[in-house]
């Protein structure tokens, strides 16, 4: 990246035909997926060929596309952002900020990837358009925002290869709040009166009376020990109570929301294997692709 | 010589040739754990006693616990995390749900055995926004 930053693509170098050799030997690597190396074999012809802008902005692009390929996300996404400001009339832009919207989704930014195919939807048409704005919705059910994706989807086209993705997306996410529901005030307000009814109403019967038994057993022993004075030990028994007697709220409520969120996530796994899109790289043409499959 | 600079180096096992480590970039970074730096002393009196148990009650009673972090450990991770009544609450939470939670949790390999990965994360996820420092 530095060799890259210190030669900028200028007039000089090899002969043309050396240069054309040398991308087909970065090439040949790529396609090994030999990306490390690839790596180092684009960044020499940009070294030896800096007057061939063409092989240039490829071999740029390319360095970009094998730090992807490798999954080294960040170094992908400085990649992109240097391709982006060097070349910024390119034809390779739009897929170049798709990857870059792709490693920061993988980074977890999803802000930033967010504001990135934004700015694809703004600057491109055609497939990269529709891709970007599919990932964004992606991005925002992940977040489990739900309107904005369900909108987000709905900007797909007919006729793009998403659409029909993008309406089993938005047909699920319309029913997303019929999906059965625990209330964790109710789970923890019934396990504050009986201990283990928390647990039950989420549907964990045996937490339930592993959390009865023990909060009876520890109620009845201070219970009992107070009965007889001894104070001292009813006091280390009451404390020891007290945990488990808030380890079962806390509990019954921590189920309801686990419960939630696991309905939530079996129910968008069905959707995402419902409407499933692979992506792939066309090394001929050195764009994305995709391939759709529907279950019926 | 040959054979000394190689066992010191590392120059003698192929397999650990790793090109994208050579940057740092792809070694993966654990969160530092700046809470132990602060804990509470009702939190060390209740991880002495977690130790307590581990080191003398454990060895005895033999390593039957089917989750991951076990028992243990994931009372260490709460109190070291939350502090000395949320640690309580939840340790005593880990203990009631456990049964139930083999049903849901995912399996991971620990040395020889296989066990059910319920971390700390997956019982404060609800209410904690901050980083998670599971083990």
């Amino acid at each position: 990246m530095i060799l890259c930053g210190a030669l900028p693509c200028h007039a000089g170098g090899l002969p043309q035909n050396e240069c054309e050799r040398q991308f087909a030997f970065a090439e040949s690597l790529f396609e090994e997926s030999d990306f490390y190396r690839a790596i180092s074999e684009y960044k020499r012809l940009i070294f030896l060929c800096p007057g061939s802008e063409t092989l240039c902005e490829k071999a740029f692009f390319k360095i970009g596309v094998c730090y992807f390929e490798a999954q080294q996300w960040q170094k992908a996404r400085e990649a992109f952002d240097d391709f982006l400001h060097r070349f910024p009339g390119s034809p390779r832009v739009g897929d170049a900020l798709y990857f870059k919207g792709m490693s920061e989704k993988h980074l977890s930014l999803h802000e930033e990837a967010l504001d990135t195919f934004a700015r694809i939807s703004e600057t491109q048409n055609g497939e990269v358009q529709e891709k970007a704005i599919y990932e964004s919705a992606l991005i925002l059910v992940d977040r489990e925002q739900w309107k904005r994706a369900g909108e987000m989807f709905a900007r797909i086209p007919p006729g793009s290869a998403y659409y029909d993705s993008a309406v089993v997306f938005s047909t699920g996410l319309e029913n997303i709040g019929n999906l059965p529901h625990k209330s964790p005030a109710v789970a923890g307000s019934l396990a504050a009166v009986l201990p283990g009814a928390g647990h039950l109403y989420t549907e964990r019967p045996r937490d339930a009376l592993v959390a009865f038994l023990l909060n009876g057993a520890f109620i009845w022993s201070v219970i009992e020990l107070f009965e007889d004075d001894k104070y001292v030990t009813g006091g280390i028994v009451t404390f020891f109570e007290l945990g488990w007697y808030t380890g079962n709220i806390y509990s019954s409520v921590s189920s309801a929301h686990k419960f939630n969120k696991r309905t939530r996530e079996t129910f968008l796994q069905g959707l995402k294997d419902r409407a499933h899109l692979s992506y792939f790289f066309d090394r001929g043409t050195a764009s994305n692709g995709i391939m759709l499959s529907m279950s019926f | 010589m040959l054979i000394l600079i190689a066992s010191t180096t590392g120059w003698g096992g192929a397999e650990t040739f790793e090109p994208w480590g050579f940057n740092g970039q792809s070694v993966p970074v654990r969160p530092v754990r700046h809470d132990q730096e602060v804990i509470s002393l009702p939190a060390r009196m209740a991880l002495a006693g977690i130790n307590f148990f581990s080191e003398y009650v454990s060895r005895v009673d033999g390593d039957r616990c089917p989750m991951y972090p076990t028992c243990a450990s994931y009372g260490r991770q709460a109190f070291g995390k939350h502090g000395f009544l949320t640690g309580v609450v939840m340790t005593a939470d880990r203990l009631i749900h456990e049964n139930t939670e083999m049903e849901y949790a995912p399996l991971v390999k620990v040395g020889t055995s296989i066990r059910y990965y319920d971390p700390v994360s997956n019982n404060d996820f609800w209410w904690y926004k901050g980083e998670d420092l599971d083990k």
